[in-house]
């Protein structure tokens, strides 16, 4: 059995079809990026496997467990509002093991003396600091800056608000945020999308990093195609531009998934332009083209995993 | 006489290009200007006022409607620097009066605050209360006057109860909306981190809603003091409303001069306490 199945997946809000019959099998510790043009339901899909939002048919399961609601084995990272603006970074990155292990009292009176301690040491130096207490959270204190320290940031930055952090930055203290609750399930939703080339290809190392010491199963939505070739273990494209035997009208049949490729690791800066990806690449690009649609039996759908059921009235030629 | 054209040109050019910098659409005014102009209306107002007032009280010693600043400062001395016979201070003992009643509003305005939390974060309190709210918010609290002082009396509790009908909707309509413009993927993420429903409204949404909710307050301070005062201006024994209509009656202008002043700078004093709290706590607001 799969790790993650979505089957037979349709979402709508209103009279507007999003998804359409949906089929997803995705292993443990795949990372799977998602890339299609822009309204086709990437982060509706992310939506739905998080469990912020229910599909109006068909089921999503994780381990064989119905997704029914937001659970903490499940993290996300958005493009923005990553961090909560009143919270320094510190204060962000423990955020989700004290709501976790402590009470809503417990977790302000924590705070406090955190604030307070770190408030004398900043002032009065650290010798001063020693003196006060700890207080309940002094272990997630302790873990929060290992994972401060694994972003590359230094302690100096922990009392900084978000609004002080260059974006780079602010996306890897959002990372370790969620990455603190080592969840099975991580989705990202165009986390690098503002940033510049330079500090996205350090985030990109800093993901795979991330993946290959966690093995953590990750869907990273992403609309360069690049990115999506040279981070995940398998792309799958989604799209609204294709056709059917019921001639259904983009826009309003919603997205199907219409090519589904496995992708060689790479690691190196220097394969991500290798020719195997640079084929992949040609052929995502002519299948996302919405001026060619593909008919609903000419998708590429090659990964082992894929599967798909479909409905006979939009595919009835067999050829 | 040719060299002196040119010069006056070229002056005039120059003059010309240095004013545009300035006065010319998204022209751009220095510290210099921005301080003269600032003062400008208030120096004037005030110059052509004392100018009046002294003419007036030239050809008439016993003119009440335009004081001068002398006879303002005098009855300035006898309400707040000489006890009257019973042996208040009655500026200042008005002003307490007036204060105590604004501070007794304060907890019922906070409760406005997170009554629009409520209804910003959960469906049914909107239901319960957003059509009422609207509603309530609408009435004219001149005319709510007359109906609280038969229902509560003529006491200090009507006079709060009139602030807190006034300005309650308000804040809280308020509040729900930028309850509603918090972003959701931080509730969502707040969720996905194990926080309970409490602990993203109260410690998530409420507190990064909070230094907005203080702007909205100092917005309504007008509201709330029209209020106040016109409930204590019909019916009170005391306070800066009460007294300031109290010597309309004997047509004492540089009394009322001396309330309108006090009130002035006082809401102008919490104004600008609360932004510069906000400033100070709230470093990561709006950026
Ligand atoms: N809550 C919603 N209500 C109505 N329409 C929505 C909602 N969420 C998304 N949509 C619509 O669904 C489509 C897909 O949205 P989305 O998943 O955000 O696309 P993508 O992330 O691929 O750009 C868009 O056309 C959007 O307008
Ligand atoms: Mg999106």
């Amino acid at each position: 059995m799969s790790f993650i199945e979505l089957t037979d997946v349709h979402q709508a809000y209103g009279h507007k079809r999003v998804l359409n019959d949906i089929d997803l099998r995705i292993r443990e510790g795949e990372f799977t990026t998602i890339v299609g043009p822009t309204g086709c339901g990437k982060s509706t899909m992310l939506r739905l496997i998080l469990g912020s939002e229910q599909p109006v048919r068909g089921s999503v399961t994780i381990e064989g467990t119905p997704v029914t609601g937001i659970h903490r084995d499940r993290g996300i990272v958005f493009q923005q509002y990553g961090l909560f603006p009143n919270l320094t970074v510190l204060e962000n990155i423990m955020f989700g093991p004290v709501h976790e292990r402590h009470s809503f009292v417990g977790g302000i009176i924590g705070r406090a003396i955190i604030k307070l301690r770190r408030g004398a040491e900043c002032w009065l130096g650290k010798r001063v600091g020693n003196l006060l207490p700890k207080g309940p959270l002094y272990a997630i204190e302790e873990q929060a800056l290992e994972y401060l320290n694994r972003i590359g940031l230094s302690e100096a930055d922990a009392g900084k608000y978000p609004f002080e952090l260059s974006g780079g930055m602010r996306q890897r203290v959002a990372i370790a945020s969620a990455a603190i609750m080592k969840p099975k399930v991580f989705l990202m939703d165009e986390p690098f999308g503002a940033l510049d080339a330079v500090t996205r290809q350090k985030m990109q190392q800093f993901i795979l990093e991330l993946h290959q010491k966690y093995q953590m199963t990750i869907f990273f939505v992403t609309h360069e195609l690049r990115e999506a070739l040279f981070l995940g273990t398998r792309v799958i494209a989604l799209s609204q531009y294709y056709k059917t035997d019921n001639g259904g009208e983009p826009g309003t049949q919603g997205s199907k998934i219409i090519s589904d490729f496995p992708l060689q690791r790479t690691s190196t800066l220097d394969e991500k332009y290798s020719p195997e990806l640079n084929a992949i690449e040609k052929q995502l690009m002519e299948d996302l083209d919405g001026s060619k649609k593909k008919y609903i039996g000419d998708f590429h759908l090659t990964h082992p995993d894929s599967f798909r059921t479909v409905d006979a009235a939009e595919w009835r030629r067999t050829s | 006489m040719a060299h002196f054209v040119q010069l006056l040109t070229s002056f005039t050019c120059n003059v010309a290009t240095y004013l545009s910098r300035i006065f010319g659409m998204d022209g751009k005014t220095t510290r210099t200007w921005k301080l003269v102009l600032s003062w400008l209306p208030i120096i004037l107002l005030a110059g052509w006022y004392t100018t009046t007032a002294y003419h007036r009280t030239e050809e008439n010693p016993d003119e009440k409607l335009t004081p001068t600043p002398t006879k303002v400062y005098e009855a300035f001395q006898r309400y707040a620097l000489e006890p009257d016979k019973a042996g208040d201070y009655r500026l200042w003992k008005d002003v307490r009066a007036s204060g105590e009643r604004f501070l007794w509003a304060l907890p019922w305005l906070f409760l406005a605050a997170l009554v629009g939390l409520h209804m910003g974060l959960y469906q049914w309190v909107e239901d319960l209360s957003l059509r009422s709210l609207t509603v309530v918010d609408k009435i004219p609290p001149i005319l709510l006057l007359a109906l609280i002082f038969v229902v509560l009396g003529t006491g200090d509790i009507a006079k709060v109860a009139i602030i807190v009908i006034t300005v309650f909707p308000t804040i809280a309509l308020d509040t729900q909306l930028i309850t509603k413009s918090f972003p959701k993927e931080l509730r969502i993420k707040a969720k996905t981190l194990g926080a309970s429903n409490a602990e993203i409204t109260y410690l998530v949404v409420f507190k990064n809603i909070f230094p907005r909710v203080l702007h909205v307050f100092r917005s309504s301070l007008k509201a709330i003091f029209l209020a106040l005062l016109a409930a204590e201006a019909v019916v009170s024994a005391v306070g800066i409303g009460y007294r300031t209509f109290y010597v309309q009656r004997f047509s004492a202008v540089d009394v009322i001069l001396v309330y309108v002043i006090t009130a002035t700078l006082a809401l102008v004093t919490i104004d600008l306490s609360i932004r510069w709290y906000v400033r100070l706590r709230y470093k990561w607001l709006d950026k």
